[in-house]
């Protein structure tokens, strides 16, 4: 298993409209040269953070684990799940005491700020309360050895002690615009209600800066490494699938009341590799420059710089794909879904063929 | 002698020796403990695994610069929360990239099997490779191959690997920086990238010498993916 390689790729190409999602100190909309030209960029800690609440926001129903302060009550289910016998009480009650134990204060069975506790970290600890398991060093070992998923994909700095740190096993790109872009200027005024009849002048006037543009968004998950950091092939699965499901349909919130700028990606491409995670920016080295519009040619050159980049590594495991318009086959391999909910079907059943495969082995 | 040849390039790299706290710095060209980092994570070196690290300065290095690219800060900030949830504070962090950048970069050393275990780990990395900073990840035809020939040679004889736009408009003659015991000429400056380790509680590092090159290139090279079957840069070398 130690040279066992395992990475998902996920590229997306996205339009977004007229908008400010990410700015710099100045305000102005982030760029970056690429190919000799200004491209929009969104950066990768932007784009992470809005990943990172959607996670938070939907991990419960994915059995991923749960950011609350509901903490007692899901390691009380959890005691249930395993020992029906027990009441609500008592389980209330065995999953506070564990939980304290381990150093985790809570008062009238919650805990004192939200606390994200994966799925796996609470199995294990209702089975150590069931155990009468109340050894400190034991219990803080269960939360340090299993993670919460949402630090082992995104990672975590803790500049204070850096015996906390987690080194991400998932890999998010800035993203840039396919084509050049120049930022616009938008001269606004802003007219007092209560102003004199005879003042026909603004109550204030300003700019704001703006643009509008078809991203190119690239990740990659380290798989082989997400399933040690869980220690559980059943979590690490659940965790992709909500990173996908993330990556999809999260979007940063800058100015978002401003331009209404909400989107979703108009193409969507999901590989699993057993060599190398494959970044397809090169397919935009050369600027996409067309007179209708950049997505349609955006797609295109993606899917010719996928099957172009097999000359230099394995063919994937498997690709699967969604996307908005009609194009030509992907590759002989690459497999077209419907949607984003039938492709995370697809992607679950042949992910666990392959662990299965592997235990055959 | 077998030496690595590298492609760097994107939209961002970035390149810090001197970084600390709020401001992250990038030189102009890469680091060679940014390389050895790199080539650490594709064998799948942990970070306390200091002394299969450390093992990786005894390499040959050597990088050119064939696109210079531009600097950019990015600014970024980070909340701090206190243990009851309230803000304690935000951090306003600078970070420096390079843009739009190509560089070529030589490791090399005359234990072939020492660099084919290296080259076997850079085409299936177990960590995910990166250009600097994890944000920046590498382009898929960052192998340019390997050759019997030590750095300064197969730095001289490589094609230009800018794009085409910049062969244009720039010189075709191009800097690079060598370890400084591998040339016997040029002056010697140094740089504080000699890995001591990369322990999360004690990075450390040591000085290194290199010297300084100019190298006259072909131009006209088409350095697209499309054309990577029919131009083979490693004819002239020998390969």
């Amino acid at each position: 298993m130690t040279n066992q390689r395992l990475f998902l790729d996920i590229h997306a190409i996205q339009t977004v409209p007229p908008s400010n999602i990410n700015r710099d100190d100045t305000g102005s909309p982030k760029t970056a040269q690429y190919g000799g030209v200004r491209r929009a960029r969104v950066s990768s800690q932007s784009w992470k953070r809005a990943m990172r609440t959607y996670f938070h926001e939907n991990s419960a129903e994915t059995n991923v684990g749960i950011r609350t302060l509901e903490i007692v009550k899901y390691v009380a289910e959890k005691i249930q799940a395993i020992d029906s016998s027990m009441d609500n009480e008592e389980a209330m009650n065995l999953a506070e005491k564990v939980l304290n134990a381990a150093k985790i204060k809570t008062k009238d069975h919650r805990a004192k700020a939200l606390f994200f506790l994966g799925d796996t970290q609470a199995k294990k600890l209702a089975e150590a309360a069931i155990n009468g398991n109340e050894d400190k060093k034991e219990l803080q070992q269960i939360l340090k050895d299993n993670p919460a998923v949402d630090i082992a994909l995104f990672g975590r700095m803790v500049a204070d002690d850096p015996t906390l740190n987690e080194d991400a096993s998932s890999q998010i790109a800035h993203a840039i615009s396919t084509h050049a872009v120049q930022t616009e200027f938008d001269f606004y005024t802003a007219l007092d209600d209560l102003a004199p009849e005879d003042n026909a002048g603004a109550g204030m006037l300003g700019t704001l800066e703006f643009n509008s543009s078809t991203l190119y968004r690239y990740g990659n998950v380290a798989v082989h490494e997400l399933i040690k950091q869980l220690d559980s092939k059943e979590a690490a699965l659940n965790t992709l699938k909500l990173f996908i499901e993330s990556f999809s349909n999260s979007l940063p919130t800058g100015k978002v009341n401003s331009y209404a700028n909400q989107t979703l990606p108009q193409a969507l491409v999901v590989s699993l590799r057993t060599d190398r995670p494959v970044n397809l920016i090169t397919a935009f080295e050369k600027p996409v420059n067309s007179s209708y519009g950049n997505v349609s040619e955006s797609i295109k050159k993606l899917f010719d710089e996928l099957r172009k980049v097999e000359k230099f590594v394995d063919k994937p495991e498997f690709t699967l794909y969604i996307t908005v318009d009609e194009f030509d086959k992907l590759s002989e391999d690459g497999l077209e879904k419907e949607s984003l909910r039938d492709l995370l079907e697809s992607f679950a059943v042949r992910v666990n063929k392959l662990f299965n495969d592997e235990q055959d082995e | 002698m077998k030496t690595i040849l590298l492609k760097f390039s994107g939209p961002l790299q970035s390149w810090g020796t001197t970084s600390h706290f709020e401001t992250r710095q990038t030189d102009r060209y890469p680091s060679k403990s940014a390389v050895i980092g790199m080539i650490a994570a594709s064998l799948g070196y942990r970070r306390e695994e200091t002394q299969n690290i450390q093992k990786l300065n005894d390499l040959n290095f050597g990088v050119r610069i064939d696109q210079t690219g531009v600097s950019i800060q990015d600014y970024q900030i980070a909340k701090k929360y206190k243990k009851n949830g309230e803000l304690e504070r935000t951090y306003v962090t600078n970070r420096y990239y390079l843009e739009d950048a190509v560089f070529v970069v030589a490791v090399g050393h005359k234990n072939h099997q020492f660099m084919n275990m290296i080259e076997e780990g850079l085409k299936r990395p177990y960590f995910q490779q990166f250009l600097g900073r994890r944000s920046a990840p590498l382009a898929a035809d960052f192998f340019l191959g390997s050759t019997k020939t030590d750095i300064e040679e197969s730095l001289k004889k490589i094609d230009w690997q800018a794009a085409n736009w910049y062969q244009r408009s720039n010189s075709s003659t191009l800097t690079a920086y060598v370890d400084s015991d591998l040339l016997t000429e040029g002056a010697t400056r140094t740089r504080h990238d000699r890995v001591k380790s990369f322990s999360q509680r004690n990075r450390e590092f040591g000085y290194r010498g290199e010297r300084r090159i100019e190298i006259s290139v072909n131009t006209n090279n088409e350095t697209s993916l499309d054309n990577v079957e029919e131009h083979n840069a490693f004819d002239s070398i020998g390969g």
